[in-house]
């Protein structure tokens, strides 16, 4: 099983996209965003660079999720022919994902020098969090996959919120931009568990970004959310999983 | 000795939705005109029971429709009863056999990905590790017997229909399977290879393992069942039982389509 978590996916493109993909959104953002919308002035690092470490996390969720939505339909001929746990496909997914992080955070290397730019040793304590996205996305991933099974206009409405979704994330805007609108606008923001991940992992890899202290009872509710979910995410794909093969 | 297939009283029962009320669209118009949306029941299965025990071969016969495919989708596991049961008590986990399903040509190959890393994924998929199918690789390799080498590398999207056949069939042969199911897949390979793949399960026969096979070809069903099962219409209309002859049975179902064709002639 562990040869179709690595193996599986990813084959034909090559992994230069994990960081060409981000980089190109973080330059076009840093321009409309960054310059033309002022947002560089309250981000205490280059705009680019908090875009496109924002964005590495983001893409785990959002291209993650939309993997994973149609991983069941995409295995089809599988499904219906051999029996093995149908998680292994969200799951793998959604991991596969994970090896794109691994190499963006490679593509940071050349950024930081770029803009000279040192990260905190707490960029290890950075990547401790990763799990809270992981959880958060396999759950979701796992619903989601299960529902498009029977209903195969889902992968349009998780297309479709996750580019909501997208505003929901402290990538194209300062993170001051919502705190300055009150404490009460502040929680709400952070119970999006994204958000708050995202937002945490860059204030410990870039301290100069924000009091990471004061995320820590945002990220024990969000990794509260993410259990919840994956558990949740579970349970119903498993409910649902003896009949996936009569409904392909 | 356990049974290797214990097949009892199983149903099953498809639901088939009428177009219009399928997909979200479709369950949303129906809640707004006031109507549930309206499926059929079609009856895929009712009441089959057989035991079939270890190293027969036994052949499903009978007409499109009439539930063999379905009945192997059970087998395969990638299905499940609404009543009855189905066990396998000799394998050491009767809930999970060591199977080999050659549902359809090379099921669950990955297009992008080359012949070689597909027989490991396969391998993978079918339950083995790693390091065993490194040791079956060049087996697996003398089997499918590609002219060239190259093959192996290429993205079997690239492999002809033939191929694709030798590739699957290579790779489930080799991983020790206790049960066999095969649904039609022998009839695409070249003659010497469809000679190769009898042999292949006369060997599996002399071992002792159990096979089970859907086909439409009396001359394969001769050639290498020791019992045949005839379906029709969800159930068993006839069964050579382990040992008995198996022309009376295949003779009544010729009967059979005779008579239906008569029928629809008249």
């Amino acid at each position: 099983m562990r040869d179709i978590k690595t193996r599986y996916k990813q084959s034909a493109l090559g992994y230069a996209w994990a960081v060409l993909n981000p980089l190109i959104f973080a330059a076009t953002y840093a321009v409309v965003f960054g310059f033309l919308l002022k947002q560089r002035d309250m981000v205490a690092i280059p705009f680019t660079l908090y875009v496109y470490f924002g964005l590495l996390i983001w893409n785990l969720f959002a291209i993650g999720l939309s993997t994973a939505t149609e991983s069941l339909i995409a295995h089809v001929s599988l499904i219906t022919k051999v029996y093995f746990p149908r998680e292994v496909f969200p799951i793998s997914a959604v991991l596969s994902k994970l090896v794109d992080v691994g190499f963006g955070l490679i593509g940071l290397v050349p950024l930081l020098l770029f803009y000279g730019v040192a990260p905190s040793p707490k960029i290890l304590l950075a990547l401790c969090l990763l799990p809270i996205p992981l959880l958060f996305t396999i759950g979701l991933g796992m619903l989601c996959a299960c529902a498009n099974l029977f209903y195969r206009d889902v992968r349009y409405v998780v297309t479709m919120i996750l580019g909501l979704m997208t505003f929901s994330v402290p990538n194209m805007y300062a993170v001051k931009l919502i705190s300055d609108r009150g404490e009460k606008a502040f929680a709400l923001y952070m119970l999006n568990p994204m958000a708050v991940t995202i937002e945490a992992m860059r204030r410990l890899t870039f301290p100069q970004t924000g009091d990471f202290a004061e995320l820590t009872g945002y990220l024990a509710i969000a990794g509260a959310i993410s259990l919840v979910t994956f558990f949740a995410g579970y349970a119903v794909f498993k409910h649902y999983e003896p009949r996936f093969a009569e409904f392909v | 000795m356990p049974a290797a297939i214990e097949v009892l009283h199983i149903n099953k029962t498809f639901h088939v939705r009428k177009a219009a009320y399928a997909g979200l669209k479709g369950t949303i118009g129906a809640f707004f005109k006031g109507i549930r949306a309206q499926t059929v029941a079609k009856v895929g299965l009712s009441d089959v029971t057989f035991v079939v025990q270890p190293g027969e071969t036994v052949a499903l016969i009978g007409g499109n429709g009439s539930g063999k495919s379905t009945l192997l989708s059970l087998l395969a596991r990638v299905m499940k009863p609404d009543v009855g049961t189905v066990r396998f008590p000799a394998s050491a986990d009767a809930d999970r056999p060591r199977l080999a399903p050659l549902l359809e040509v090379g099921a669950g190959f990955h297009p992008d990905l080359t012949g070689t890393q597909n027989i490991f994924f396969n391998g993978s998929i079918l339950g083995l590790t790693r390091a065993q199918m490194q040791e079956r690789i060049g087996d697996i390799r003398a089997f499918a017997d590609f002219e060239d080498e190259i093959y192996y590398d290429a993205p079997v999207r690239t492999y002809s229909s033939g191929m694709y056949v030798r590739l699957g069939f290579a790779v489930a042969v080799h991983t020790d399977p206790e049960i066999i199911l095969v649904d039609e897949t022998l009839a695409v390979g070249d003659e010497a290879f469809q000679e190769k793949c009898y042999a292949r399960i006369a060997q599996f026969q002399r071992d002792g393992r159990t096979i089970v096979f859907v086909s439409h070809d009396m001359a394969a069903v001769r050639r290498v069942a020791s019992r045949v099962v005839w379906l029709s219409h969800g159930a068993v209309a006839g069964d050579s039982e382990a040992g008995g002859d198996i022309e009376p049975v295949i003779a009544a179902y010729h009967e059979y389509l005779h008579a239906q064709a008569d029928k629809k002639q008249t």
